[in-house]
């Protein structure tokens, strides 16, 4: 909890700073560029921790990930972004001991999770590389199959994210590239739960500009 | 902007290592190769370290003066009882526990007598994340040669035996522990001298029985304390036994599929592992919570009737089943009633389980109830650990709010409990009679309520408190309140305090042991 209290604060005040700078002002009579973008992600990702019990594991992996994010990109360093998230968590089968009106059995129990996150933070462009951090709140869902038996069960949770983009390719008013996500899962009032990793591809497109 | 590059590097390094936090229970250190242990032989009866050892003790080192050392029995008919020696002290919230072995110079050429040895592991409960300055080893002998003759040439004890040791007590003149402890898995090095004191209280009222009860707040450790077993687990109330508790206080909830199983509240990071196993327990089927859910130390989330079982037969722990939800309430009773072998006993008492040829419940062996029949224990039934009262007593129905109380009063209306259920009432006072129930557990936060209590206790009441973790609080309590028990996650602070500042109350709570 201590770090992440850090890692909030240090956004703040990576926030605030970037408040208190005044942009260049010696002959720029003309106002900076201001942009509405929205952003698509594409990708792969799954668990990262804690890491699973292999134990009678038959086969496990994550899925495909998608996030839609807006932003404002005005004259300061930093940008707020708002995206609506769904993060693969990981999917899995493997043999557990049941009870069965007839004793113990070992029967096959297929599994898998993911979350809905609507998310809110700061984010930064440097250069043509895009950083973001933020926290949100996340629908997980879990589902499972245990010897045919089929349940679903979702809760909500706060969460962070942290993003790395590089955009590569930026035909204007678009830029495309490559972005890496984590996730962290936080359940109410106790420690960091779950932690995913997402890769994938992205996309911005500066639907509004203005000056 | 560089700082603000480097402030964000640190905010994502930060977020990185977060997202990492252990949550694996750490193990207690253990000797290698099983210490001095592995070359012993277990005293011939287990009970006679209660009559050697028990007492009020100072220490030099590590534990503080005014410690109580607690000889405790546990294990299994069909196994064996055992025996554990622990130290519980107020300090740090302290505690060691240490299995006791006769070692003999024929093992051990290096010694020329006999000697008791103690070996475990002690630790600071105010530490909740164990590291080496507040977990180690501890090795200590017994002093004088008098008393290890005592325990180590003990008459052996077998189950056709009462519990106990009927020798009377060696003397405890000189009588001291001698040995040292150590820092994490480390060898012991650090000095440590126990020195015998005085014998510890009675707690027996004016009837010979137990007035005053150290209750156990969820099993003997917390999960979060990080004992190396999580609470509401069968192991708790070994846990519990060895570090001087008197009855357990765990939790009961019903799953998807109505099976009661014990746990406490959400399956949150803190009490359970699993990517799967979140939300709650109500959320799932048994199985399903088997398949995906474990513990933070591993276990699976036991059920009621595994549970109790394994209580039943390895303790003599009564077990206030606190309803963490009305559903929960009739199938945890008729588990109990199932368990009851002895149910049918005394005239009134239903269903007739005695008499069930298809019943494996639970009786009395030793010693046998006063009124039974012969040949006994009955084919089919199995017997409790030694010592311990009937099921009816050992299991009591706890009502936490108006609502279980509502539930179980129409249950009992519609005599769908055993007619020998006990309930305990943790609100009103009132529905402590008015139900009936047999015992009280308020708060301690509502304050001492001494009339209340006083009343209670006059008319043959259990009164207790729930959960005390402080040494002011628990001091003000025993002294004010005087209740017949205190739950707490601090065992050998409680049992320390009663020692240095309790009185058992004068009133026996003859309702808990009245069919």
């Amino acid at each position: 909890m201590r770090r992440l209290a850090l890692a909030l604060a240090l956004v703040a005040a990576s926030a605030a700073r970037a408040e208190t700078q005044a942009p260049p002002a010696a002959g720029a009579e003309e106002k900076p560029l201001q942009a509405w973008e929205v952003d698509l992600f594409a990708g792969y990702g799954q668990l990262a921790w804690p890491t699973q019990d292999t134990t009678n594991l038959g086969w496990s992996n994550g899925g495909p990930g998608f996030a839609l994010t807006f932003a404002y990109r005005g004259p300061h360093f930093t940008h707020p972004f708002f995206e609506l998230a769904y993060i693969p968590i990981l999917g899995s089968g493997r043999y557990v001991n049941v009870f069965t009106p007839s004793g113990t059995q070992t029967q096959f129990a297929s599994n898998s999770t993911w979350a809905w996150g609507l998310v809110v933070g700061p984010g930064w462009d440097v250069d043509w590389f895009r950083f973001r951090a933020g926290v949100g709140l996340y629908d997980v869902v879990v589902h499972t199959n245990v010897a045919g038996v089929t349940n679903t069960v979702a809760q909500v949770t706060v969460g962070f994210q942290a993003a790395a983009s590089a955009l590569v390719w930026r035909p204007d008013p678009f830029a495309v590239g490559v972005e890496v996500r984590i996730v962290g899962l936080q359940m109410p009032l106790t420690g960091i739960y779950q932690s995913m990793w997402e890769v994938g591809l992205t996309g911005r497109w500066d639907f509004t500009r203005f000056r | 902007m560089n700082s603000d590059r480097r402030l964000l590097a640190l905010a994502l390094t930060a977020l990185t290592s977060a997202a990492c936090v252990s949550r694996t229970s750490p193990e207690p250190p253990t000797f290698q190769a099983g210490g001095l242990i592995a070359l012993s032989t277990p005293p011939p009866n287990p009970y006679s370290l209660k009559n050697a050892l028990e007492g009020v003790y100072d220490t030099t080192s590590r534990f503080g003066s005014g410690v109580v050392v607690h000889a405790s029995q546990w294990g299994s008919l069909s196994t064996e009882v055992q025996a554990s020696v622990a130290i519980l002290a107020a300090d740090h919230d302290a505690f060691a526990i240490m299995q006791a072995g006769c070692l003999s110079p024929l093992v051990l050429p290096a010694i020329t007598t006999t000697q008791l040895v103690l070996e475990g592991y002690w630790r600071y409960l105010d530490v909740n994340e164990p590291d080496s300055s507040s977990t180690g080893l501890v090795r200590l002998f017994v002093q004088p040669q008098a008393v290890v003759d005592y325990v180590c040439g003990a008459p052996a004890w077998n189950a056709t035996l009462p519990p106990g040791d009927p020798r009377a007590p060696p003397s405890t003149a000189n009588l001291a522990l001698v040995g040292s402890t150590g820092e994490g898995p480390n060898q012991p090095g650090d000095p440590l001298t126990v020195t015998w004191v005085k014998a510890r209280k009675s707690r027996n009222g004016p009837a010979g029985t137990p007035t005053f009860l150290v209750g156990v707040h969820h099993g003997g450790c917390q999960t979060t304390d990080n004992c190396g077993i999580s609470e509401n687990t069968p192991e708790t109330a070994i846990l519990a036994t060895q570090l001087g508790g008197d009855y357990l206080e765990i939790d009961t909830r019903l799953t998807k599929d109505n099976v009661p199983v014990f746990f406490h509240l959400g399956l949150n990071p803190g009490v359970v592992q699993g990517v799967y196993c979140t939300g709650k327990v109500e959320d799932y089927t048994y199985n399903e919570l088997l398949a995906d859910c474990r513990l933070r130390a591993g276990e699976v989330i036991p059920r009621v009737v595994d549970m109790i079982d394994y209580i039943l037969a390895r303790t003599t722990l009564p077990m206030y089943l606190d309803s963490k939800t009305t559903d929960v309430i009739l199938p945890v009773a008729q588990i109990l009633t199932k368990l009851d072998g002895e149910l049918g006993l005394n005239p009134g008492e239903y269903p007739d389980n005695l008499n069930d040829p298809n019943n494996n419940g639970y009786v009395r062996c030793n010693p046998p109830p006063p009124n039974h029949p012969t040949p006994w224990p009955p084919a089919g039934k199995r017997c409790l650990f030694p010592g311990s009262g009937p099921v009816w007593q050992r299991g009591v129905i706890g009502l936490p709010d108006s609502s279980s109380v509502s539930t179980y009063q129409q249950e009992l209306a519609a005599k769908q409990f055993s007619s020998n259920q006990h309930c305990l009432v943790e609100e009103n006072v009132s529905d402590v009679t008015g139900t009936p129930c047999v015992a009280w557990m308020p708060r301690y936060t509502r304050g001492p309520m001494t009339s209340d209590v006083l009343s209670l206790q006059q008319g043959g009441y259990f009164v207790g408190f729930w959960t005390i973790n402080d040494k002011a609080t628990i001091d003000a309590f025993l002294t004010t309140a005087v209740p017949n028990g205190i739950l707490t996650n601090y065992l050998g602070l409680l049992n320390q305090r009663f020692e240095a500042v309790g009185t058992a109350p004068p009133y026996t709570p003859t309702r808990t042991t009245t069919p």
